[in-house]
């Protein structure tokens, strides 16, 4: 691992005061949206499950994971992430320590922003009367998913040209809008976006459950039988993004005068 | 083996054999079998029309584009050898640097990423700066801050400060006003004189000439030539020779009848005046002595100034 690109990735993050506030903000959201969705209907239980499924969604990893993982992202001119790459590998710098301090760090980042996210959702949902929704199980699956949305967002990353963004962009916004209609406030959606909607959830579903399939430890501990194939499934993407993303890296050129 | 030899005897730092680099299943050819050496302490200018293949191979040499046939070594290893970075220190043309850090942020980061020991890095960035004469507060002054010309002495700074022994510059001067013109001579000659190499690549013919030891010129992704520009400076100088109306008839036919018996070539006439191609200063003074004794008043001789691109193509003529 590369500290200094370690550092550097959580340091241009949490040191930028434009990302401060919108960091707190993500933190503070979900137990904000609990308090509201709480406030605003009779079936209290089912209102506070909705607000924790927030933890589960695959949009919201690919989103934090992508905020740590670009460099470009508090740089206010568009230039995406090949002219810092290019100045990177003519350093000492092998393209498998890059892409592993990368998927550290955003792992880290996003754990940093979701482990906390959560604790103040549990703590709003004491302060609520609610039943408790947070445990251990919860917290690793968060740690976990943290890790294999980074692994996949960095794999992204690694990509040439605007392929990545794109990807991203493409990926994360059918997670967010299959997110989106698939939530219970939707049922009163008009008859043409019905259609809609289920192309979004299937590709939702897709999404995450072949490039991201969510690891729930909740499920995995309570189950009869313990299901190995989650964990073999889990491990295996993150290495293959991993390595992927290390041999996209050492194939790439990066035709800097171009960008 | 030869590789190693040329670095043992002949001090080669840099090699690069019969290289090309070319797109769309060869459709395309970036780089057509460019080969040049350039020796320890050496500077080395790259110079051609753009389009001409010449950020391409310093793409091939810092190992950041894959050439499709050739050999590129650096001190007798391929670029892509880990061990070969450390010895590298390079300025992108384009200066796309971490906005948001201050200058202090980013010189750090660069002398982290260079693996320089930290103990170092406070000097090593006060020597910096001081060399590319930045005066700013750099714990105040943030890149975004900075104008074109101060980011290409930050650029300069990062290229510096892990203490390379080879420097790939891209284009130094870009953006920079006459005083940084001075200040990129005076830091060529300064790494010269220290034994770095510097593998120039400007669009600024003036300013390659003055700093440069060799010159390879490219165009089409060929190296149509590489010559010394002491070798440049002797290529066949242009004499402007300007006269008075007399009786004596100056037509074309009696210059160069006159030029030839003064081992000069008449090129073309314009009214009261002709230019000459004059190999030396010898033959410029044999022409006019000999013009003047045909009875061609002449009143005035200069040698016309003359662009590195214009003797170039004269000399691989």
């Amino acid at each position: 691992m590369n500290k200094a690109i370690f550092d550097f990735t959580l340091h241009e993050k949490f040191s930028n005061w434009k990302l401060q506030l919108p960091l707190l903000g993500f933190v503070i959201m979900p137990a904000y949206m609990l308090f509201l969705a709480v406030q605003s209907t009779p079936e209290r239980i089912a209102a506070s499950a909705s607000v924790w499924q927030y933890f589960q969604s695959s949009a919201v990893y690919l989103f934090y994971s992508y905020l740590f993982v670009s460099d470009g992202f508090v740089s206010s001119r568009p230039t995406g992430d090949s002219t810092a790459m290019t100045l990177l590998f003519t350093r000492p710098i092998t393209r498998f320590e890059y892409v592993m301090t990368k998927f550290l760090a955003a792992s880290l980042g996003v754990i940093a922003l979701l482990l906390p996210a959560a604790l103040l959702t549990h703590v709003v949902s004491c302060f609520l009367g609610l039943p408790p929704a947070f445990n251990v199980s919860v917290a690793a699956s968060i740690v976990l998913n943290s890790m294999l949305a980074s692994a996949f967002v960095v794999f992204l990353h690694c990509l040439p040209g605007v392929l990545g963004v794109f990807t991203f962009l493409l990926l994360a916004g059918c997670a967010g809008v299959g997110d989106m209609f698939a939530s219970p406030t939707s049922s009163d959606i008009p008859e043409i976006m019905k259609h809609f909607a289920q192309i979004m959830r299937n590709i939702n579903f897709w999404v995450g459950d072949f490039f991201c399939p969510f690891l729930n430890v909740s499920e995995l501990s309570t189950g009869v039988t313990f299901d190995y194939t989650a964990i073999v499934v889990y491990l295996s993407n993150i290495t293959s993004y991993l390595f992927l993303g290390t041999y996209v890296l050492v194939h790439r050129e990066f035709f800097y005068a171009n960008e | 083996m030869v590789a190693l030899l040329q670095v043992l005897i002949l001090d080669v730092l840099i090699t690069v054999d019969n290289l090309c680099k070319s797109y769309r299943n060869g459709t395309i050819k970036a780089v057509d079998g460019a080969s040049f050496t350039v020796s320890q302490g050496e500077i080395f200018g790259l110079i051609g029309p753009n389009g001409a293949g010449k950020t391409t191979i310093l793409g091939c040499l810092l190992a950041l584009i894959q050439p499709t046939s050739g050999k590129v070594l650096i001190d007798g290893r391929s670029p892509y050898d880990l061990a070969v970075k450390p010895l590298i220190g390079f300025l992108p043309e384009r200066p796309c640097y971490n906005r948001w850090m201050t200058i202090e942020q980013f010189l750090k980061y660069q002398h982290r990423l260079a693996k320089r020991p930290e103990g170092e890095l406070s000097q090593a960035i006060k020597e910096v700066l001081a060399l590319v004469e930045l005066d700013v507060d750099p714990k105040k002054r943030r890149i975004r801050e900075l104008s074109r010309g101060m980011l290409q002495r930050i650029g300069l700074a990062q290229a510096l400060i892990g203490k390379p022994q080879v420097c790939f510059l891209d284009e130094p001067t870009s953006g920079m006003d006459p005083l940084g013109f001075v200040l990129i001579r005076k830091l060529l000659l300064k790494c010269k004189a220290e034994g770095i190499t510097v593998v120039l690549n400007s669009h600024h013919l003036q300013e390659v000439e003055k700093v440069c030891d060799r010159i390879a010129f490219i165009r089409r992704g060929k190296i149509e030539s590489v010559q010394s520009v002491e070798s440049l400076a002797q290529l066949s100088q242009v004499l402007v020779v300007e006269w008075q109306s007399s009786t004596v008839e100056v037509d074309g036919a009696t210059l160069e009848k006159i030029a030839r018996q003064a081992g000069s070539n008449l090129i073309d006439i314009n009214g009261n005046s002709a230019r000459f191609a004059a190999p030396d200063k010898d033959v410029a003074a044999d022409l006019i002595v000999a013009l003047t004794s045909s009875g061609v008043k002449v009143y005035q001789a200069t040698f016309e100034k003359r662009e590195l691109v214009e003797m170039f193509y004269e000399g691989m003529n």
